[in-house]
């Protein structure tokens, strides 16, 4: 391109790039089909494999004597353990002995303890799972060192595994991991303790109550759900008394279920932060009497919406007064908004 | 410098422009391949059936709907199916002219409703507000017309849901889909929003509300348009993501924190590309304001949509989207180059202003100089085809690369007569196809310049595949 261009070497450059690429093109065409006759290959062996073990696999559930089983071949122990989990999880209640029996007999834990390492992250999930189901206290330590694996699914599957293994003893190693798997949603860590009872989870939460930083704290918060009243309740007095942070208030204000307090929700419900006073005025209607319906009469005209939502909703809880009564509240109110809140919530049909 | 080689220096600058563009677009394809291989690892959960655990932050979905009555009732049917443990829908009749507001009516049995509605975002009026008596979760705002901006703004005023999910009237979604595209929300705190893959219904089996049997569109104009979205969503979402640097989330499908929307401001009205433009400006935002946050693609969280079978409403679309862009990133220019912008300012908004915004004025300049050149003896016929085989060369390596990415994540295309459908529409998408969408980009693109007023056209849809039939 310079004072004397060369024409021939522009075709010659652009001739060379297009050529090229289509070359590379068809290379990757190439690659499209045996990668897909690999997976076709891969599909049908599954089908074939489904069509003989699931009858087999839904026998077991249903508890009935296993039969003379094929041979199960190497590359079907993925399919089997993923047929047999999928079967296992599905189901409630104790028909679970026959489908365990059925695992024995294939030696679904030798199979499993062997594919806890494999490259494929479905097979280690499904294996995880597996020993979980098997609940053998010797594989506790072997299933513990994936607690830590980075990847989520993998990470809870092991949880979920220790805890089905021995419950009090999966607490111990599982309360350090809360605390540092931020990538552990809490939705599906609730999931995982609510199957195995979270009863020495929420020992350790109460435990480790005073020394939560307040981002911590209002992670942990919604495992509150999980726990009996008792230790609830020491959660909630415990930040409701000393917590400043008004996220963490708000979320103890979510659990609070003991009347014994009212006083400090009453208090709260005065807070500056409205997250706070909206959460104060639903646990009034959760815990409040008639004496507090002039309170949340008044949170009725918050300037907040969400605050005024809450108490509408918490008037019509069933503690202030039956339907009428609070329909003819919203009759003799001046203020335009709390009056438009109310039969909103009365429209609602109350909660 | 002589004419003649001012005239090969022009196309010695095409072809590099060419070349650059696709090694960009190689770039993004060569990170999509390594984010399937941990998509795999982090959906491996998938498998085995779903324990909800109550604790998942409920959802609001945001429905526009404007002039909607062949598909509403039925979008509808199939939203309230969908697997989540608590959503909401607040569908917006945004001043349609034909009976949407009232098949909503007779399908769902709404009734008037008081509700005590807050203005977080300013909107048209708003005519009435009703509630389904048989599902009580489904609430339908009638206001007046204000575009697709204000309907979404209007919704999100109505959402009590601190996650709010836009779903376009005529998409489908695939029964898990909101479980999966919320998936990142619920891991990490600072992602803001997510985006799922939207794909083509043409040609698919609907059955009671969702995609029973994936095909190939009959036209070839949808399927080239189906060869499109496979490069946008497979490498054009997925390469971008892992660098916080997506910078368009589909107006037909995506999930927001709503209190990011609000404080952002909403939906931008003036605009007419308002889903990627409310994306450019949370990145401006966040990473001005140095807030953390990510913006993010989940590739498998599937929404089904219709593409335009005719010339006419593919031209509107395609304009549309053109203005869209140009507005997104006129109203956003703060981010590019900005000392805070990072990947987004310094990567992501580069790259769609100079092989996007700009794409179609280099290709079409370039075809009209080489055509001129040619007339004038500049240079010579052969010239022009080499031209064309680079250019041609790279489109269909690019193309098919998506088609190896497709084969890695979804293989809904495993037919040998799909293999072959879909080779052959990328080889004529470079023959007339790729052409005719830059002139019209190149029209949108003076359309903006000269500050004409946008239109959002009609939309027309055939919907036939909603109906269960062969689209």
């Amino acid at each position: 391109m310079g004072s004397a261009p060369d024409p021939e070497l522009l075709v010659r450059v652009a001739l060379a790039i297009g050529l090229t690429s289509l070359v590379l093109a068809a290379g990757t065409v190439l690659q499209i089909l045996a990668m897909r006759r690999r997976r076709l290959r891969r599909q049908a062996r599954v089908d074939r494999f489904l069509e003989v073990w699931r009858p087999r696999v839904y026998e077991a559930a249903l508890g009935e004597p296993p039969r003379v089983l094929p041979p199960l071949a190497a590359e079907d122990d993925v399919t089997f353990l993923l047929l047999w989990n999928q079967v296992q999880e599905g189901l409630r209640g104790p028909p679970r002995a026959g489908l365990n029996q059925l695992a024995r007999m294939v030696g679904a834990r030798v199979i499993a303890l062997r594919r806890l390492d494999a490259a494929d992250p479905t097979a280690r999930l499904l294996a995880l799972r597996t020993l979980g189901h098997f609940g053998e206290l010797e594989d506790f330590w072997r299933v513990a060192a994936y607690l830590d694996d980075r990847s989520v699914p993998i990470g809870l599957a092991a949880a979920r595994a220790l805890a089905h293994i021995d419950p009090a003893r999966a607490a111990d190693v599982i309360w350090p991991r809360l605390l540092l798997r931020r990538d552990w949603p809490m939705a599906q860590v609730a999931s995982m303790l609510r199957e195995v009872h979270a009863t020495a989870i929420g020992a350790a939460l109460v435990r480790s109550l005073p020394d939560l930083a307040p981002p911590e704290l209002q992670r942990l918060l919604p495992l509150v759900a999980l726990m009996d009243d008792a230790r609830a309740d020491v959660v909630v007095s415990t930040l409701l008394a000393t917590s400043e942070d008004p996220d963490n208030l708000a979320g103890a204000l979510r659990h609070a279920r003991s009347p014994a307090l009212l006083d400090d929700v009453i208090r709260l419900a005065a807070h500056p932060a409205w997250p706070v006073r909206t959460q104060a005025a639903a646990a009034l209607g959760r815990l409040g009497g008639p004496p507090e319906r002039a309170l949340l009469t008044r949170l009725l005209g918050d300037k907040q919406w969400w605050v005024r939502y809450r108490a509408a909703q918490a008037l019509l809880a069933g503690r202030f007064g039956g339907r009428e009564e609070v329909a003819a509240l919203a009759g003799g109110l001046t203020d335009r908004f709390a009056r438009d809140m109310l039969a909103h919530a009365l429209a609602e049909g109350g909660r | 410098m002589s004419l003649h080689a001012a005239l090969e220096g022009a196309q010695w600058f095409f072809l590099a422009y060419v070349v650059l563009l696709h090694l960009a677009y190689f770039a993004l394809d060569a990170v999509s391949i390594h984010v399937i291989g941990r998509e795999v690892e982090a959906t491996a959960g998938n498998v085995l059936p779903v324990a909800f655990s109550g604790l998942e932050p409920p959802i609001t979905l945001l429905v526009p709907a404007y002039n909607e009555e062949a598909t509403i009732a039925a979008s509808l049917w199939s939203l309230l199916q969908l697997e989540y443990p608590s959503f909401e829908i607040v569908v917006v009749n945004d001043g349609s002219k034909d009976r949407t507001l009232q098949v909503l009516v007779e399908e769902f049995g709404l009734e008037p409703f008081p509700e005590a509605y807050r203005v977080s975002i300013p909107t048209r009026p708003v005519r009435a507000i009703y509630r389904a008596a048989r599902f009580p979760t489904l609430r339908v705002i009638d206001k007046e017309n204000g575009g697709k901006a204000d309907a979404l703004n209007a919704a999100a005023n109505a959402s009590r849901c601190p996650l709010v999910c836009v779903v376009d009237a005529d998409s489908v979604l695939q029964r898990d889909s909101l479980q999966r595209i919320v998936r990142p929300l619920l891991e990490d705190a600072t992602v803001v929003a997510a985006g799922g893959t939207i794909r083509l219904a043409n040609g698919c089996r609907v059955s009671e509300g969702f995609v029973e049997q994936v095909d190939l569109p009959r036209s070839w104009l949808a399927r080239i348009q189906e060869v499109e979205y496979l490069r946008a969503f497979l490498f054009g979402r997925m390469g971008w993501s892992p660098m916080n640097a997506l910078l368009i989330i589909s107006g037909a499908f995506g999930v927001f924190r709503k209190q990011a929307l609000v404080e952002a401001g909403g939906y931008r009205t003036a605009t007419i590309g308002e889903d990627m433009e409310l994306v450019v400006r949370l990145h401006r935002l966040h990473r001005l304001q140095g807030k953390p946050y990510k913006i993010v693609y989940v590739p498998d969280p599937l929404c089904w949509t219709e593409a335009p079978e005719s010339l006419k409403v593919l031209r509107g679309q395609r304009i549309r989207w053109q203005r869209g862009l140009l507005e997104s990133l006129a109203a956003n220019r703060g981010l590019l180059f900005h000392p805070r912008g990072g990947a987004p300012g310094w990567l992501a908004f580069p790259v769609m202003l100079l092989f996007e915004a700009v794409g179609p004025v280099v290709e079409m300049a370039g075809w009209v100089l080489s055509v001129v050149a040619v007339l004038l003896g500049g240079i010579s016929w052969h010239a022009v085809a080499a031209l064309l085989a680079a250019a041609l060369g790279l489109s269909v390596l690019l193309s098919v690369s998506a088609l190896l990415l497709e084969e890695m994540s979804f293989h809904f295309y495993e037919r040998p007569r799909q293999s072959l459908v879909l080779l052959a529409a990328i080889a004529l998408e470079n023959l007339g196809y790729r052409q005719l969408t830059a002139w019209w980009r190149l029209q949108a693109i003076v359309q903006w310049a000269s500050r004409r007023k946008a239109r959002w056209g009609t939309m027309e849809r055939t919907a036939a595949w909603q109906q269960g039939k062969k689209g």
